[in-house]
Order: structure tokens, then sequence, then C-alpha cells
């Protein structure tokens, strides 16, 4: 069975404790970074901008423009933290030849997505969309107005594993999925063996608050864990270098961190003594430049923390 | 004639013995009769003309050396390379068998309509899917017959909506999505046989509210690859009146 690859209705216990961590934010004024007064790559951005769009394939490969040698990783990703657009919204004019990509900026499936593009490099613009309560125009680009969904040209891909392969086979020369049959198979038969984490996430958040349900979350969460640390056998899941079974369970396993909050957990630190694989795989995974350009830790721990528990 | 071999051999279970790798050029299949998911995989090496060595295992008493070829125990498990290469499930085989086979490929070569195919497959077969499991537990549970027969009904007008054509692939020929998408369709069929005031006929199935979806059915059924991958009716109404019973027989038919 395909897993889930998107924040949709049927993943409403997600959405209810992603978008009530959207609420923490806007009490808290969450500042993002502060922008340069001048952009260095703003030259770059508009040169490209100039590109004619592709041909009548627009779905045929395409070689990733490179802005720079020294462009830091997200330096392609523009509206990571846009203000997010709810009905009676009017739809942003996409220029032909650009990538789109609609987000939630707290959707982990959205997260995967990102966290492709800016590995890949590619040049896109982040939409933000309240996929709860969707805006009239973006009903017809994704049905039930799920996130995250990517836009060119007029077409729409959905479904996070789908975006992400097909981003592999438009610009195969950095391909994160592998070539060999055999070994792309495997990446993703391990997304599916490492569900587990997905699901004890879900299963956490969406259980009452007493005891008795926690140590039954704990235990799923203990299970889960025990199932990744034997299945870790390199360096990460995609062998010496981070691969497409690592970027598709990673926003899950980063959340999961969070269980470490909660007054009826037992997980004091996370993942504990018990897997030091996954311990160190945690803190290799934080390192990666591709991932920590939209690590959530902090602000989960610092935000979260003071409002949720 | 057929490219698949065992389809209808007995079923193996825990105490039998591991069976020989498969040959040079042959690929094998570990399959239930009845399973849909497993059906895929026939299917699909049926259609793109693979030499195929099926075992059928039973699902209740699975023999331990199984579990070295698929670490649920679960079905479809595809075996080749000399039974050096285990590849599990059902959504990953017939891309597999595209990539290792490419003379016949099913998948568009496009990348955008590769990816339409399997949005698309994802969109009926979600619904589809699980209604018809919804359908089962309302069999045991009266109580959840209106609602359970209500979702059917909405995943079977969805699948006659998003058919615009004869066939889902778009084209005037059967593609990945219909051959992935029947077997759960067949079950359906299997299930108006013999459930009381089934919202779908079993007479032109499944009946004058979808004609674009009767008209489907009925060419994909007439296919000869495909049915060579499937069971026929009187099969597949017995199996699925057992199962519905709790007592599935696995070798039903031989």
């Amino acid at each position: 069975m395909v897993l889930p690859g998107n924040c949709s209705t049927s993943a409403a216990l997600c959405m209810q404790f992603l978008t009530q961590l959207a609420s923490v934010a806007i009490d808290q004024a969450y500042q993002p970074p502060q922008q340069p007064a001048y952009n260095p790559h703003e030259k770059l951005f508009v040169s490209y901008r100039s590109v004619p769009p592709p041909g009548s394939s627009p779905s045929s490969a395409a070689v990733p423009i490179r802005f720079s040698s020294y462009s830091s990783v997200g330096s392609n990703i523009r509206g990571l933290n846009s203000p997010t657009l709810h009905p009676g919204s009017i739809e942003p004019p996409l220029t032909p030849g650009n990538y789109r990509l609609y987000s939630m900026r707290f959707c982990p499936y959205a997260q995967r997505v990102l966290i492709y593009l800016a590995k890949k490099n590619i040049p896109v613009e982040v939409v933000n969309v309240n996929p709860d309560r969707s805006p009239n125009w973006y009903l017809p680009k994704s049905p039930i107005g799920r996130v995250p969904a990517l836009e060119i040209n007029g077409k729409v891909v959905w479904e996070s594993n789908v975006i992400v392969e097909y981003l592999d086979e438009l610009f195969p020369t950095n391909t994160i999925l592998p070539r060999d049959a055999y070994e792309k198979a495997h990446q993703k038969i391990l997304v599916e063996r490492l569900s587990p984490i997905m699901n004890a996430l879900f299963e956490f958040y969406g259980s009452s608050n007493n005891p008795q349900a926690q140590r039954q979350n704990d235990m799923n969460v203990h299970s889960a864990l025990r199932n990744s640390e034997n299945l870790l056998r390199d360096t990460f899941y995609g062998g010496r270098q981070p691969g497409y079974a690592d970027y598709l369970m990673w926003p899950f396993l980063e959340r999961l961190q969070l269980l470490t909050m909660s007054p009826n957990s037992q997980f004091r630190y996370f993942p504990g003594l018990h897997y030091p694989k996954i311990g160190a795989y945690i803190a290799r995974m934080q390192n990666q430049p591709e991932v920590l350009g939209f690590c959530k830790h902090d602000f989960f721990l610092k935000k979260t923390g003071e409002k949720i528990w | 004639m057929t490219v698949l071999a065992g389809v209808n051999s007995k079923i193996v279970k825990n105490g039998d013995p591991a069976p020989a790798p498969p040959a040079a050029g042959t690929i094998r299949i570990y399959n239930m009769r009845f399973c849909p998911w497993a059906q895929r995989a026939l299917i699909y090496a049926s259609v793109k003309n693979i030499p195929s060595d099926v075992i059928n295992v039973h699902l209740q008493e699975k023999p331990d050396w199984y579990f070295s070829k698929h670490y649920k125990g679960q079905v479809p498990t595809l075996e080749h390379d000399e039974g050096k290469k285990h590849v599990i499930e059902s959504a990953v085989i017939p891309e597999y068998l595209d990539d290792i086979y490419p003379e016949t490929r099913i998948l568009p070569t496009d990348p955008y309509e590769k990816v339409q195919q399997k949005l698309l497959l994802d969109r009926i077969s979600g619904q589809v899917s699980p209604a018809f499991y919804g359908v089962v537990q309302a069999v045991k549970n009266p109580d959840l017959r209106e609602e359970k027969f209500a979702d059917i009904k909405k995943a079977y007008d969805n699948a006659e909506q998003l058919l615009t054509g004869d066939f889902y692939s778009g084209t005037s020929k059967p593609g990945f999505v219909d051959y992935l998408l029947y077997p759960n369709i067949q079950r359906a069929y299997w299930a108006a046989h013999i459930v009381p005031d089934f919202p779908l006929e079993a007479e032109s199935f499944p009946g004058p509210n979808y004609p674009r979806l009767s008209k489907w059915y009925k060419a994909l059924e007439s296919i000869p690859e495909v049915a060579a991958a499937s069971q026929p009716t009187e099969n597949g109404v017995g199996f699925f009146k057992d199962y519905l019973g709790g007592s599935p027989n696995y070798d039903y038919g031989l």
C-alpha cells in the first residue's frame, strides 16, 4: 500500500496539531530571520526570470540553474515564510516557466519536498495555503485542497512521494533516488518499512493525555525506534550519503523528538540510550545543509514547550 | 498460452520445504490466488509477457522460510536473478518490472504523464479498496451497513466520473491504472453475487448507474493476459463466501 503523501482532511489530527502550532507562532509574533537589506542573489534571480520559458514539453528533463558555487543551500527557495492564503484571497500569478510549491509551513509532507528541492537546488516559489479551508482557486489544483502540490505552466502534481520522484526525473543530473532499478525499489520499500515512525507520531498527538494511553504510545515509539535501529545498516538509509528514504522519513523523526516535552511520556531524552545508531543518525541528519535550512527543532523546543504542555 | 506457470498450484504452508531458486530468465511471484494485491503483480507480468513461476503461500500458516523473502510474510513478493533479489509491495513491483523489462513498458515514459497515472491510481484505488473492506465489515456487523454501502457507492461514483474515455490510460488501450485497479474492482463483482441489497449489481456489473465502468470492466475481463492472472467468478465467489464465514479456503476450486 502506498503511504499517504500529503496533509489532507484524513490526516486531520496531524493538521489539528500543526495548525495549533501555527497559532502559537502568531501569538509569539514569530519573526523569520532578518532578510539582508541587499540580496546578493537578486540579480541572478532576475536573470533567471528573464530566461524564456521551456518549449512545448515543460516536463522534459532540464538541467537546474546553478546560481553560484557560493550560494547557500536553500537559496533557491523563495517565499518559505510567506503569509498563508485563506478563502477570499486572490491567486498569485505564476510566471510561465517557473515552479511553485503550494505548502503549509508546519506540514511534514511538504517539508519532504522542500528538503528535496534544496538538495537539488531547483529554483521554486513557495505559496503557503490553508489546507483545512482552501482558497477556491486552489481546489481545482489539488484534490480536497491538500498540500504539497507542485505547479508549472498550469500542470499540477501532488502527493509528496510522487512529487519528489517527479523532480528526480525532470532533473536527473542530480538524482537522489538510485538509478539502479533494484536499489531504487528498495529505497521505496525502506520508506514503507520505516513507516511505524510516522504512525507513532500520529498516534502520539491523536491520543488522549491519560497515563494509560501514553504508556501505549511510548511502547509504539520504542517499537518504531527498535525497527529503525535495525534497518540502519550504513551511515544513512541511503548509504554513505542521505537518500530518498532519509529525506522522506526525516520530518516525522524530527517531530517525534517533541515526546520529551510531554509530562506523560517516559522519554526524557530522545531517542535514549537504547538506540545509539539512531541517536548518532539524528545528529548527522541535523547537520545536513539541506535539512538544516528547514529545521523545526529549535522552533519546536522554544515555542511548543512553553505553550502546548 | 500463458507465461504464468503455477497460478493454480496448491498452497504451500508451514512445514513445506523451501522451493529451489527460480531459473535464470524467469521471475517468481509469491501469491495467494484470491489476493487482489498479488494479482496486480501477476497481471503485470502476464501482460508484459515475462516468463513467471507462481507459488501460492498460505497466509495463516506461513512457512518459516518465507520470512526471508518478505519481512511480514505477506504477498506479493517478486523473486528473481536466480533467487538473489526480492522486491515487495504491490505498488513497487509493477514499476520495477517496467524498469527491468523496458521493451514491454506499460507506464508512460514522459515524466508528467507517468505521474498522472500514479496519482489517478491513488485517487481511485484509495477509495475503492477501503470501501470494499468496509463492506466486509458490514456483512459481519449489520449496524455498519448503511454507512459502508454509502461509501462503496461513493467510491464507484468517483471511479465512473474519473473514467473519461474507454480506459483510465487515456488511450485506446488499457494501461497502468487499468491493470492495477482491475483486481479490486473484481472483488466487488464477487461481493455483488452474495451480499444482500448490495448497491452494485452483478448483472452488467457494476450496474446501469455506471455505464462507462460497466463497459470498462467487460473489456478488462475479456483480455486473455488478464484472465490468465485472475480466478474465474465461480472460484472467487466461493472463496469469498467462505472468507466472510471466517474460514478461507486458499485452495478453493482445486
